[in-house]
Parts: structure tokens; sequence; C-alpha cells
């Protein structure tokens, strides 16, 4: 299968290891983290889904090649879920370049779990002051109740 | 001539001066003021919002290129809501212009956008508050009329007819608190010396989301630039200087001087641009060409233009409490601002009789002195 991502409703751009994403819709904001991130670049890169989760199984840790294999599967079922990416309408995929292979194999060697985080609450997101009100990760992610003064 | 900045100018203060330097100058250098900065600026009590609104270009600049500290989380956080908010706007601003094309209303965008657009090229460094849309003045009315039934609300109805007439535009707004500068002249100033075609001549084509609209020239979009940031705000304004640093950095060879010192002589702004392009050049090391500084120079301000100014200086834009004092003085200097006579008696028996007009206006509906 061919992917591209939802646009014009769907915007997103990788800042440092962190792909953030936002439905202009609905005014939800995603956010996709390390070899998530990494995979989430290859994938609307490549566009086409069989290829790079058979190459993602390929350089996957011995023993391993079946879960990530399904990971993958999953984190890109979650993506069309929440419509952030869709089917292509074109058949054919560029194909993966080494550069993108050697990113995918250090992707997949040290895979957390694929994770799209979903913020929801524009109204809240919108209250939280970016310098205050936030963890040492930044805004969004909230100060934790016992890093309140 | 020269006039000396007040103490309460639009001018960068120190802090303020270096944050600046640290979102624009070479990584070497910026690094230093950066490190400044954050050596007397307590970051947990002390950033103003018009440094808040920098902090995205000094993480595009120094953070993304490798640089970590203790702010890198709070600054990349920051980074992505601006990129969040003038995403929502990018999208906001293409549904209102494609509304306006499809009334056959042809769109200037204005400040932000095409900055971030163009100047910047990038989503999350100009962080902007809504959308600047300006219109041709003989379709102002059309275009309030579609904002209306698009339910948006205009800043003060009250004054919304005369302001039709004498006044540059209105902020609007729809239930949800989106908001829309409307304009309808793209500068206040000499509104009796402007015509029709000014700045729409060298508009050229932007495209916003898939929308086709226009933006300013770069020579244009340097002197609203200026002369936008020459006033008081209650936010600092001292984003001007990163706009017209970028401008003349990235287009200086687009900008065509002459224009920008008729448009500025035209439209009796002289004053500002003097005063903001020695700033760039003295501070910033901005090159602007010689001559233009010599020209500049050599230009000598009205009264009109010089009570302008120090209004512009002194009360600026958007000041909450103002005193009858005040307000009568922003009353006599929004006057000259649109009035194009240099004679200064025929200028005074002309703002008697305006004086006169509104008073009038003003017991025989709801309307007030402005």
């Amino acid at each position: 299968m061919n992917i591209q991502v939802n646009e014009p409703h769907i915007v997103h751009e990788t800042i440092d290891g962190e792909t953030i994403l936002m439905d202009l819709r609905s005014g939800n904001y995603f956010s996709i983290e390390k070899s998530g991130a990494v995979i989430w670049e290859i994938l609307i890169q490549t566009a086409n889904v069989d290829t790079l989760i058979q190459k993602a199984g390929e350089l996957s840790n011995p023993g391993q090649s079946a879960q990530v294999r399904s990971d993958i599967q999953n984190f890109v079922e979650k993506l069309l879920s929440e419509d952030l990416i869709r089917e292509a309408e074109r058949n054919e995929a560029p194909e993966i370049t080494e550069e993108m292979l050697n990113s995918l194999k250090r992707a997949v060697t040290a895979m957390e779990a694929l994770e799209v985080n979903k913020y929801s609450d524009m109204q809240e997101m919108l209250l939280l002051d970016p310098i205050h009100d936030v963890d040492e990760k930044g805004w969004p992610e909230p100060k934790k109740n016992n890093d309140k003064e | 001539m020269k006039i000396k900045p007040l103490s309460q100018s639009p001018f960068p203060n120190t802090a303020q001066n270096r944050l600046l330097k640290a979102a624009l100058f070479d990584r070497d250098e910026a690094l230093i003021y950066w490190e400044e900065w954050k050596s007397t600026v307590d970051f947990e009590e002390e950033v103003d919002h018009g440094s808040y609104r920098l902090l995205p270009l000094v993480y595009q600049r120094l953070y993304k290129q490798g640089y970590e500290d203790e702010l890198s989380g709070r600054l990349k956080g920051i980074y992505k809501r601006s990129w969040m908010e003038n995403q929502q706007i990018f999208h906001h601003v293409s549904e209102i212009l494609k509304l306006f094309s499809a009334f056959d209303i042809p769109s200037i965008v204005m400040k932000g956008i095409p900055l971030s657009f163009i100047v910047y090229q990038n989503v999350a460094t100009r962080p902007m508050s809504d959308a600047d849309i300006l219109v041709p003045h003989v379709k102002s009315g059309d275009a309030v009329q579609i904002l209306k039934n698009e339910g948006y609300i205009p800043a003060n109805e009250a004054i919304l007819e005369h302001d039709l007439e004498f006044g540059r535009g209105m902020g609007f707004e729809d239930a949800s608190g989106r908001e829309l500068d409307l304009h309808w002249r793209a500068m206040p100033d000499s509104i009796k010396n402007s015509k029709e075609s000014d700045f729409w001549d060298w508009a050229v084509p932007i495209e916003i989301k898939g929308v086709t609209a226009q933006r300013f020239s770069f020579t244009d979009e340097l002197l609203q630039t200026v002369v936008h940031g020459m006033r008081k705000n209650p936010e600092p304004p001292i984003r001007w200087v990163a706009d017209a640093f970028l401008l003349v950095e990235n287009h200086g060879e687009e900008i065509h001087w002459e224009r920008l010192l008729n448009y500025a002589q035209r439209y009796k702004v002289i004053i500002q641009l003097q005063e903001g392009l020695s700033y760039l050049v003295n501070e910033f090391h901005v090159d602007i060409p010689e001559d233009v500084q010599n020209k500049l120079h050599h230009c000598s301000p009205g009264y009109a233009e010089r009570v302008v100014y120090r209004h512009a200086q002194r009360i600026g834009d958007n000041r909450k409490k103002v005193s009858f004092p005040e307000r009568v003085y922003t009353f006599y200097a929004r006057f000259l601002r649109q009035s194009a006579d240099t004679n200064i008696f025929r200028m005074h028996i002309d703002f008697l009789k305006y004086s006169i007009t509104r008073v009038i206006k003003k017991y025989s509906q709801t309307d007030g002195l402005r």
C-alpha cells in the first residue's frame, strides 16, 4: 500500500527528533518521538508501507523481526485511524535510499514503543504557559504535580 | 534632523538588544549575546512579551544547530507552540482569502504572514497573534460585509463608518476568538497624498495554503515594517528590528531605495525612516546604502510629521488607559497624520472644522472623540 500525508489538512514538521503534526480541521495536535519520528520521515518519503515494513524487519536485531514488523504495522494503522495519512492515489513509490536505510537500521535496532501522542484539548494547551507551567521537555507537557513549587 | 528617542520609545532596551543580537547575528557572536542575555535576565520573571516572541528564532538559530542548556526543552516548547498557532492562523487566513477571492476582492496579506513565508521561511520563528489583510479602499465596504456575514464582529462598530472613510482598518473577531485585522489603507499617514494604486502596483503573488493572494514588494514591506515598528506599544514592538534586519539581509538587492524614500516623503514618515534605519545601521550593522542614509539625513520633516512622530513615541498604539489630555492629543495627532497640507494655518482651520463635525456627531449619535 502507498500512503501520503493527508494534506492540506494535516501539517507536520520534524524538530530535533520529534515530529509534530496538526489537524487543522479538528485542532488536534500530535507528537511522535524518537524511532517513531525516523519511521515517519522515511514513510512519508518512500510512501510504500510494505517495503518499509519488509526493510525494517530485515534490519532489526536477530529474533525481533516479527515484533518490529508488527509494531510498524500498528503504527501505520494508528496514523491512518487518526487521518494523519491516507492511501495514495499514485501507485509508484520512490526507492528507499542508502541514507534512509541507515536511519531505519538505527531506529529499529533501538526501537521503543511507537507512540502517536494526541493532544485534543486545545483550550488546555493554550492555557499552559510555555515558560512556567511545563516540565523539562517543554510545552505541551505540563509540569508534574511534584515539580510544582 | 535628528530626534532623540524618548525613554519610553519603541527602541529595544539593553536586554532586548542582546536578545535580538542572539537571534540575528552569526552563531559565534550570537552565542556571546545569548549567554549575556541569560546571565542578566531572570528567565522565570523578566521575559516581556516582545522578548518572548523572539525565542522561537533563537531556538531555530542556536538550539536547532546543536546548542544545549537547561532551557533547551522550554525553548523547543515555545517554538512548537508558535508553530501550532501560526499554522492555525495560516489556515484561518486562507479561508478568508478564498472568500474574498470568490467575491472578486483582491487581497494583500500583510506583516507576519508574508514575513514568515518569504523572509523567515519558517512557520514557527515569527510568532503572530492575528492575520492582517489589506483590500482596496473601494472594496472595503464589501469586505466588511463578507466578514460580518461570516460571523465576525468589528472591534468598534460605532466608529466603523467613520473609519471606512478616514481610517486605516479595523480588527474583527469571530465567536471562536479568531482575530483578523482588515485594512483598507496600507498606511494611515497622509491619506490625501495617497493613491489607490500605491503599494498595489508592486504587489507580488503569494500562495497561502493553496490560496493565491498578494504580498507587498520587499521595498514596501521594509517601509511598512519600520514605520509600524516606530510606535510605542504596550507589547514591546522590538520585533520590527528582526523583521527589518532579515528583510535587508535576505532581500537587500531587491529593495528599491528610491521608491522607499519617495514613499516616505509622500506619506510623511521620514522621521520614522530616519530613526529606524539609523538604529539598524548603528546597532545591527544593517547594510543600508550610504547615499540613502545621506538623502534621509538631508530631508526636513514638517510640523505635522514631528507631531505625529512624537505622539507615536509618547502614546502609540493599543494603550488601554488614556487620560483626557492624551485623548485630545491623539485626536489632534491622528488628524495631522491624515492631513496632506503643509500650511500650518490652513491645517489648523481644517482641524477646527473637523473637530466641530466630530463633536456634533458625538452628540447626535453614540459616537465619541477618538
